[in-house]
C-alpha cells in the first residue's frame, strides 16, 4: 500500500506542476546551497591538497613583515645557514630575493617578469625540474655570473622558436644588463605565492650586486627533511626566529600544510555555519509544505471520506498522506541535491579546481529532508485521518 | 430466514449548539439475508441518519445495532472502517468515484484497503467490471464516463468485494429516467443473484421494486 500510495503521489504530483513546484522550492532552495557550499568547499581543500602533493608539503617560506625596519637587521643572507644548522627538521634554507623586470630578447619582450635571486638549492627544494640546459650552481653564485634560467612561459614568449639555452636575454629595470640563459624549468603550478612558470631566476648574489643592492632578505625558502612533521618545523622555525630577533611579529612562517590546515579550518567553520543555515532553510521549507499539506487536506475532505467509506482506517488516511509529505519532501531534496551538485561542479570547473562533490551532505541532506517531511506532514495527516466520514462524504 | 441487520431502539442525536436534534428516536428492524428493502421517507425523517448507521459510517446514540452477527453500536473507527471494508458497499447519488484514478483503480481500491494481493485485485476487480457490462472502460477516467456508466463503476466496486450487504442511497437520483432504469434493472438482478440490498430513497418507482418498505417519519418507523 506504500508503494501504491508513493506512485498516486508522484502521480498527482506531475498533475499539479506548479504547486508542487512552489511548495518545494524552499527544500530544494535550502538543499541545493548546502551542497554546493560545502562541495565547493571540499574541492577547494582538495584543490590545495592536490598542489601540495605537486609542489611538495616539505617546503616552508619565511615571509618578512614590511614596515618593521628595526628587526630588519636581523634578516641576513647568512641567516638561512643558522636556521639550517641550529634546526634539526631542516634539509636546506636559502635566501630569495625578487623584483619585476622587463625581459627581452632580439624583438621579443616580456613585461612584469618576476627575477628571483635564488641559490643552488632552490630547485631541490621547490622540486623544480629543468627542461632544457642546467640549473644556477654555488659557482655562478659565488662569481656574481651574469646567468639566467627561465621558466616555462618567459622562456616560450622570448624564445618561440625553442632552444634558449645559450642565449643572452637584457634584463631592464632602470638600464640593460644582459644574462646568458643557462637552463629553462619545466613547467610547474604555483604554489606559497610564486609563479614559477612566469619567473626567471638568477644567483643570488648577482642579484644583489647587479640588479638591486639590498641588505636584507626577501624571504627565505626552507626545504625540510624528508621524514620531518613540517608543521613541527615550521614551529621551531618561528621560536628560533622569535628568540633572534625578540618578536614575532616580525615575519610570518607559512608552509603549504599551515596552508591547508588553515583551509580545512575554513571550512570546517563554513560546514558548521551551514548546517545552521540548512536547518533553517528546511524548516521554513518544512513549513511552507505543511501548509499547503492542510490546503490539501481540505480540498479533499470528499477523497477522504469515499475513501472511509470504502474501508479506509485512520492509519491508512494518515500515512497515505505522511507518505505524499515525504515524497514531496524527498524530491524537494533530490531536485535540490541535482541542482547544487551542477552549481558546484559548474563553480569548480570556472575555478579550474576539482570536482569533489561532498558525499555525506548529499546523504545527510536526502535523509534530513525526508525527516521534514514526515515531521511537518504528521499533523496535517492526522487531521485528516480524523476527519468523521459522515461529514467529509456530504462536504461540497 | 438469517438476520444480516439488527435493530434494536435506535436512537441517534444530534447536538447543534444549544439544541438537540432528534434525528432517530428508537428504531426496531430486522432485515434478513438476500432481502432487497426500501427505506422511505420524506427529507428530515432520519433515513439518511439511518442509513449512516447501517454503513457504520456513524454510531447510535443509544440502542444497539448487529450487522452479521456483530454488535457495531460500540466499535471504534478503526473496527467500523473494517466492516465497512468487509460487509457494506456503498452506492451514492453523487457516485462518489475517486476522479484521479482510472475505472479499474477505483473499482480496485476497497480490495487494496483489504490488503489483497495486487494481482488477485486486478482480477476480481476486472470481473466486477465484467459484471457492470464496462469492459471497454477499464481505462478511462470518471470524468470521461456518463452519469449511468458512473453509477455502474460504483456498483461495481460495491461488488468487488462480495459484501454482506449492498447499501444505495438515492442511486438514481442523479439520472434521467431512462438510465435510472437500466441502473434499477442491474439492481434487480444483483437481487435475483442472491445479494442483500437496502435502497434508501422517496423515489416511489424504486419503492414499488422491493417486496419490504420501511417507511420513516419523524425519526420513526410509521409502516414496514
Amino acid at each position: 500500500m506504500i508503494l501504491e500510495n508513493i506512485r498516486l503521489a508522484l502521480k498527482d504530483f506531475t498533475r499539479n506542476k506548479l504547486r508542487t513546484g512552489l511548495s518545494m522550492l524552499g527544500i530544494i532552495i535550502g538543499v541545493a546551497s548546502v551542497i554546493t557550499i560545502t562541495s565547493l568547499g571540499s574541492s577547494a581543500t582538495g584543490s590545495i591538497t592536490a598542489e601540495i602533493t605537486q609542489a611538495g608539503a616539505d617546503t616552508i617560506t619565511v615571509f618578512l613583515t614590511k614596515g618593521d625596519t628595526s628587526t630588519a637587521r636581523y634578516f641576513t643572507p647568512e641567516l638561512a645557514a643558522e636556521m639550517e644548522e641550529a634546526i634539526p627538521g631542516i634539509n636546506q634554507a636559502i635566501p630569495l630575493q625578487q623584483g619585476s623586470f622587463l625581459l627581452k630578447y632580439g624583438r621579443e619582450e616580456l613585461e612584469g617578469v618576476t627575477v628571483f635571486g635564488v641559490e643552488e638549492a632552490f630547485s631541490e627544494i621547490f622540486h623544480s625540474t629543468l627542461a632544457q640546459g642546467v640549473f644556477l650552481t654555488e659557482r655562478d653564485n659565488q662569481g656574481k655570473k651574469a646567468v639566467i634560467v627561465l621558466g616555462s612561459e618567459v622562456a616560450e614568449t622570448l624564445f618561440p622558436g625553442g632552444n634558449a639555452a645559450g642565449k643572452y636575454v637584457r634584463v631592464f629595470r632602470r638600464q640593460a644588463k644582459s644574462f646568458k640563459v643557462i637552463g629553462v624549468l619545466e613547467e610547474q603550478s604555483d604554489t606559497m605565492g610564486m609563479s614559477f612558470n612566469t619567473s626567471a631566476y638568477i644567483p643570488y648574489k648577482t642579484y644583489i650586486s647587479r640588479l638591486q643592492r639590498s641588505d636584507t632578505v626577501g624571504r627565505y625558502a626552507i626545504g625540510a627533511k624528508a621524514d620531518a612533521d613540517v608543521l613541527a618545523v615550521s614551529e621551531d622555525i618561528e621560536t628560533y626566529l622569535t628568540g633572534l630577533v625578540g618578536t614575532s611579529d616580525a615575519f610570518r612562517v607559512i608552509s603549504p600544510s599551515t596552508i591547508a590546515e588553515m583551509a580545512e579550518g575554513i571550512t570546517s567553520i563554513l560546514n558548521l555555519l551551514l548546517g545552521g543555515v540548512a536547518a533553517i532553510s528546511l524548516i521554513v521549507g518544512g513549513i511552507g509544505i505543511m501548509n499547503i499539506m492542510l490546503v490539501s487536506v481540505v480540498e479533499r475532505t470528499k477523497e477522504i471520506g469515499i475513501r472511509k467509506a470504502l474501508g479506509a482506517s485512520p492509519n491508512v488516511i494518515r500515512s497515505q498522506f505522511l507518505v505524499e509529505a515525504v515524497s514531496l519532501t524527498f524530491s524537494g531534496g533530490a531536485l535540490g541535491v541535482i541542482t547544487g551538485l551542477l552549481l558546484s561542479y559548474l563553480g569548480t570547473s570556472l575555478l579550474s579546481w576539482v570536482f569533489l562533490p561532498n558525499i555525506t551532505a548529499v546523504f545527510i541532506a536526502l535523509v534530513f529532508s525526508s525527516f521534514v517531511g514526515i515531521f511537518f506532514g504528521l499533523y496535517p495527516a492526522i487531521k485528516a485521518s480524523k476527519l468523521d466520514p459522515v461529514v467529509a462524504l456530504t462536504f461540497e | 430466514m438469517i438476520p444480516i441487520i439488527t435493530a434494536e431502539n435506535l436512537v441517534r442525536h444530534y447536538q447543534m449548539g444549544d439544541v438537540t436534534v432528534k434525528a432517530l428516536r428508537g428504531v426496531d428492524f430486522f432485515i434478513n439475508k438476500g432481502e432487497m428493502v426500501a427505506i422511505l421517507g420524506p427529507s428530515g425523517s432520519g433515513k439518511s441518519t439511518l442509513m449512516h448507521l447501517i454503513g457504520c459510517l456513524d454510531t447510535p446514540t443509544d440502542g444497539n445495532l448487529k450487522i452479521d452477527g456483530e454488535d457495531v453500536s460500540s466499535f471504534n473507527e478503526k473496527k467500523l472502517a473494517g466492516i465497512r471494508n468487509r460487509k457494506i458497499g456503498f452506492i451514492f447519488q453523487q457516485f462518489n468515484l475517486l476522479p484521479r484514478l482510472n475505472v479499474l483503480e477505483n473499482v480496485m481500491t476497497p480490495l487494496m484497503y483489504a490488503r489483497i494481493p495486487v494481482k488477485d485485485r486486478k482480477v476480481r476487480a476486472e470481473e466486477a467490471i465484467e459484471r457492470v457490462g464496462l469492459s471497454d472502460r477499464i481505462t478511462h477516467r470518471p470524468y470521461e464516463l456518463s452519469g449511468g456508466q458512473k453509477q455502474r463503476v460504483a456498483i461495481a466496486r460495491a461488488l468487488v468485494t462480495e459484501p454482506t450487504l449492498i447499501l444505495a442511497d438515492e442511486p438514481t437520483g442523479s439520472l434521467d429516467s431512462e438510465t435510472g432504469h437500466s441502473i434499477l434493472t442491474l439492481f434487480k438482478e444483483l437481487h435475483d443473484e442472491g445479494n442483500t440490498i437496502i435502497m434508501v430513497t422517496h423515489d416511489p418507482e424504486i419503492g414499488s421494486m422491493c417486496r419490504r418498505k420501511i417507511h420513516l417519519f419523524d425519526g420513526r418507523i410509521v409502516a414496514a
